[in-house]
Formats: C-alpha cells, sequence, structure tokens
C-alpha cells in the first residue's frame, strides 16, 4: 500500500483513461448481446428477451444481404491486390531518383491529398469527373477516347473503379513514408558490394531493397486484413448516390442506414458484430499463416 | 559506374511518370481555386482549367453571406482546439503513467487497450451509449468520444521510456512529485511527439464529417465539411440537401453567382485552412510517421 500512496499521482494520471476505455470501448462491446435479444426500450439491454440468432437467421436470408457482402468483400479485395502495392511500388520509384531537391519535393506534394478531407476530395472528383464540362470528359473527348461524355459516378458499373482509383489517389503518396523509412535504413554497403559484383539495379531492388522492406510489408498487410470488411467507410458513403446504391452500398453504410436512419437496432448490431467478427478471423489467421512461414507476427 | 542505356531510359520515363503524378495530385485544387474566383456564369461555359479568365470575389461573398457557414466555422475551430488540447493532454498523461515500471497493474491495462484495437462493440451500441450519456445533438459527441486511442497511448509512451532516467531521479531526490517532473521535465523533452500528435488529432477534427451525420441533426451543431456534403448534394439519399436559392443575389454584380461557382467557393473555404498550413506542417507528420512506425 505504501507504495501506491507514493505513486498516487501516476495512478491519478491514467485513471481517467481507465475509466474512458471502460465506457467508450467496453460499454457497447457489451451492449452488443442486443443482437441475440429483442431489445426493449424500458426492460433495457440486459433485461430484454433473449431470441438466439433469429437476427442472424433474418440477416442471412434477406435478398439484398448477398449484394452487400459481395460489394465490400470486391471492394476491399480491389483495394488489397492493387491498392497496398501501389505506395511499395510509388516508393521505390522515388528511391530511385537521383535528384534529392526533385525527390523532397514530389514526396511532399504526394502527401497532400491525404490530409483532405473525403468529402473535399468527392468534391474535387465529381467536378473532374461531371458530365457536362468536367476536365476529364473534356480531356478524353479531345484526345478522341471517347465519343460524348460519360457519366462516371453515375454509372453502377464505374463505382467500384472510382471508389479504387479515389483510394489509391489520396492514400499513396502518405503510404510511402514508411516504406521509405524503411529502404533508407538499409546498409549502403550492400549495394556497393552488388554494384562490384555487377548486378543491375533492377536485380538490386529484387535481391537487396525488397527483402530489406519485407517484414514492413508484412506487418502492414495483418493490420490491413483486419479491417478487410471496412472497405472506407467514410469514403464510400461520401462518394455513393441512389444512382449506383446497387453496388455501392456496403456493411457499414447499411448499418447506419438500417441502424440509425431507421432505427432497427438489432438487426445493424447482428450485421456489425457478424463483421467485427470476421474480420477477428482473419486477423489471427493471416497472423498464424504468417508465423507458418517463419515471419514475424503482430502478435 | 557509368549507367547503362537501359538505366538512362528508365531515369527519364521515372522523372516523367512522377511529374505526371505530382500533376494530378496539384492541378484539381487549382482548377477549383480559378473557377471559384471566376464569375460563375462565364464559368459555365467550360474552359477554365488553369488560368481565371473574368476575376471575381463574388463567389466567396456569396458563401459567407450564408450565416450557417460562419457558424459551421466556430463549430469546426471549437471542436478542434478543444477536443485536441483536451485529447493530447489526457493521452500524454495517461502514456507517462504506463511509460513506468513502478506502477503496478500496468500488464492489464497493457492488455485491456490492445483488446480495443482488434475489436469494438460496433456503430449500434456506440449510438445506444451515446444516447444513455445526452450525447445526442451535443457539441461535446465531437470531443469525448475521440478523447483517448489505445495506438495514440503507445506511441506516447513509447516515447516516454527513451527520456533520460538521470533527469527523474534527480529531481525525485529534490522531493519533486511526479506531476511536477511530468510538467517541468517529460513534456519539455517531448516537444516533437506532443507536435506531429497534436497536428494528427487537429486534422482529423477538422476532416470529420461522419460524426455530425450519425449524431445529430441539430443544424446548428454542424461543422464544416458536413455542412459542406449538405451543400454539394453529396451523399443526398439521406441527408437531406439545402438548396443554394436562398444566395441573397439582390446586389447587381452578383448576379453571375451560380450554384457551381458557389459550391467551388466554398470547397476552397473549407480545405484551405489545411492548404495554407501544409507545407510548414508536413514535415512534423512525416517524423512521427516515422517514430510512431519504428517504435510503436
Amino acid at each position: 500500500m505504501q507504495s501506491v500512496w507514493n505513486n498516487r499521482y501516476l495512478y491519478l494520471f491514467i485513471l481517467p483513461g481507465i475509466v474512458w476505455f471502460l465506457v467508450f470501448c467496453y460499454q457497447p462491446m457489451y451492449g452488443v448481446l442486443i443482437a441475440f435479444k429483442e431489445y426493449d426500450i424500458i426492460k433495457g439491454v440486459f433485461r430484454s428477451d433473449w431470441v438466439g440468432l433469429l437476427h442472424f437467421k433474418e440477416l442471412f436470408g434477406s435478398p439484398g444481404f448477398t449484394g452487400l457482402l459481395k460489394n465490400t468483400i470486391a471492394i476491399s479485395l480491389l483495394k488489397m491486390v492493387f491498392g497496398f502495392p501501389a505506395p511499395i511500388i510509388l516508393a521505390l520509384l522515388l528511391n530511385e531518383v537521383r535528384s534529392s531537391v526533385f525527390k523532397r519535393l514530389a514526396q511532399t506534394i504526394s502527401y497532400l491529398p491525404f490530409f483532405v478531407s473525403w468529402i473535399v476530395i468527392t468534391g474535387i472528383w465529381y467536378d473532374l469527373f461531371s458530365v457536362d464540362g468536367g476536365f476529364i470528359n473534356s480531356l478524353l473527348t479531345g484526345l478522341g477516347l471517347i465519343d460524348e461524355p460519360v457519366f462516371w459516378f453515375g454509372n453502377p458499373d464505374y463505382f467500384w473503379g472510382m471508389i479504387l482509383a479515389s483510394d489509391i489517389w489520396k492514400g499513396i503518396g502518405f503510404g510511402t513514408i514508411i516504406f521509405l523509412a524503411a529502404i533508407t535504413a538499409v546498409n549502403p554497403e550492400l549495394f556497393e558490394s552488388a554494384v562490384v559484383d555487377g548486378a543491375s539495379r533492377w536485380r538490386q531492388v529484387w535481391h537487396i531493397t525488397l527483402p530489406a522492406i519485407r517484414s514492413t510489408i508484412i506487418l502492414l498487410f495483418i493490420l490491413n486484413i483486419g479491417h478487410f470488411l471496412d472497405a472506407g467507410f467514410e469514403q464510400i458513403y461520401a462518394m455513393q448516390n441512389e444512382m449506383v446504391l446497387d453496388k455501392a452500398e456496403i456493411i457499414d453504410t447499411y448499418v447506419m442506414k438500417v441502424g440509425i436512419f431507421r432505427a432497427n437496432y438489432e438487426l445493424a448490431t447482428a450485421v456489425g458484430l457478424f463483421k467485427s467478427i470476421v474480420g477477428m478471423l482473419l486477423l489471427l489467421t493471416t497472423n498464424f499463416i504468417v508465423k507458418k512461414f517463419g515471419e514475424d507476427g503482430v502478435f | 559506374m557509368k549507367p547503362t542505356r537501359g538505366e538512362n531510359i528508365f531515369q527519364w520515363f521515372n522523372y516523367l511518370f512522377l511529374t505526371v503524378l505530382c500533376f494530378t495530385f496539384l492541378f484539381p485544387f487549382w482548377r477549383i481555386a480559378a473557377i471559384s474566383l471566376n464569375e460563375g456564369l462565364d464559368a459555365s461555359r467550360g474552359g477554365i482549367n488553369f488560368w481565371v479568365r473574368k476575376f471575381t470575389l463574388d463567389n466567396y461573398i456569396a458563401v459567407f453571406s450564408r450565416g450557417d457557414i460562419l457558424n459551421a466555422y466556430t463549430i469546426s475551430i471549437g471542436r478542434t482546439v478543444i477536443g485536441t488540447l483536451l485529447s493530447i493532454f489526457l493521452i500524454s498523461l495517461m502514456a507517462y503513467g504506463l511509460s513506468k515500471n513502478r506502477l503496478k497493474g500496468r500488464k492489464l491495462i497493457n492488455f485491456m487497450l490492445i483488446l480495443t484495437l482488434f475489436f469494438s462493440g460496433g456503430l449500434i451500441p456506440t449510438y445506444m451509449l451515446y444516447k444513455s450519456l445526452y450525447l445526442l445533438n451535443s457539441f461535446w459527441v465531437y470531443v469525448v468520444p475521440s478523447l483517448y486511442g489505445a495506438a495514440a497511448v503507445f506511441i506516447f509512451r513509447s516515447f516516454f521510456r527513451t527520456l533520460p532516467q538521470e533527469l527523474e531521479e534527480s529531481a525525485q531526490i529534490d522531493g519533486a512529485n511526479d506531476l511536477i517532473i511530468f510538467a517541468r521535465i517529460a513534456i519539455p523533452l517531448s516537444m516533437p511527439i506532443f507536435a506531429t500528435m497534436a497536428l494528427f488529432s487537429a486534422v482529423g477534427h477538422w476532416n470529420d464529417y461522419l460524426t455530425a451525420v450519425i449524431y445529430t441533426t441539430n443544424e446548428h451543431l454542424l461543422p464544416l465539411q458536413t455542412l459542406l456534403m449538405k451543400v454539394m448534394n453529396i451523399n443526398q439519399n439521406e441527408s437531406g440537401s439545402l438548396a443554394f436559392g436562398a444566395v441573397n443575389l439582390s446586389d447587381a454584380s452578383r448576379r453571375t453567382v451560380t450554384a457551381e461557382s458557389v459550391k467551388m467557393a466554398m470547397l476552397m473555404v473549407v480545405v484551405l485552412p489545411i492548404l495554407v498550413l501544409y507545407p510548414f506542417l508536413q514535415r512534423y507528420f512525416v517524423k512521427g510517421m516515422i517514430i510512431g512506425s519504428l517504435k510503436g
């Protein structure tokens, strides 16, 4: 007890934090129980009646669910296959630049969209890709690549492409920071001896640079995969509209509309819980596989 | 060693590619600035990409003649300043406490924080919690739920662990308690991490639009980003839209203003604080990213 009293200020420092985490992180975890209950606002979460997996059956049986899941997985998969490697490639290209002034300037400019909100990005992209007078349509018609302006944001077929492109555009520059830091940490003697051995630039990248950033890549990949079903809530809610909703509704936007705008708490909680569990399983599985192959996992 | 022909060609393509890429990052902002400074009717004829054709400030006057924009500015600035200061203060306090081995129960608290990184209750239980805490339709919904974050606590903690122990020990011998040591020794030695974390927090506050969409129905509580969303008719299906017809066009000189040109001015108004501060602040972000990724 004496030591607790001596360190009383330290305990005081962390006390508000512990209360906050209990209230704002752990209370909602308990609230998840309503996914298995018939929520009664008067009885509260604890005393509401159990209904078992009723809401999950309703969810998996509803016709819209397949489309929802398909959109979420497709968008996430596109982002993983094309979006994840993009900053790695850009970092490798930046690393080849010999002029340090050009390199620094290019980096600084490429971070910029990262600091701008998805609402502003959406506004900017709506303007660039607009049907009447949009820059992209003028450019493409001017070059003779298309005959008439395309309604980029109004056609469901293009929606996934627009989401992927804008996501890469916003995040690619900022994503390079971590990889460039890892590349810079490589011992320059490795490159020097490779040059003596007559290795081309390409072989140096393949045999020295990429192995050097491998553990960074794997770590980020595992952390990303836990958020696989997120698909980008802020971005997609900003960019979706009535015309493209068939391709644009993802789990998170659906949860918000059903749960909050239409007050169907139980169903929306069930969807959210389904998402959390899948994310957790993906994370654990990937971490397990990565460790099997002898790499460092997250835990 | 002399670069080969293939390497030279690669270098040229690399410079060309990176230049084009940088152009795509800057040009959209430039174009919107140009349109926002041009007479609206003239701009609707198209063709304004790089330069202003007929200069005017009317679009900006029209934006600021809306009462709601000043209100939204106040909300955005208020939540950014209050939210950032409170959050950084509380997070650094907690991280400082957790950085000391003297603290009992450290491991349990650690585990409690790590778990929140991988699992959360989800949107609806969170919404119901805020409802019971009377946070819905309150200014504090912007501040209180984002006060802490496990990742930020860990980044601060690993920074505090690198501070020299001798300074603290000698201060303790002089009779200073932890509060004084934190304020007089730890904070002054940790300014880089404080600056970086505060900037990240501030940008997060400034750019957040979803909190208002989910947790408020009160028009007077809308921050700039959410107001912009409504004005631009972004995602008009659920949130409803505010018509721009209400702009006061009685002044003859403002007849050239169009809905489109005012939207562009509004975009600039929202993004300008970021664009202006960006060149000065970006190096802190980069430094912080590297500290966070290597130590965290």
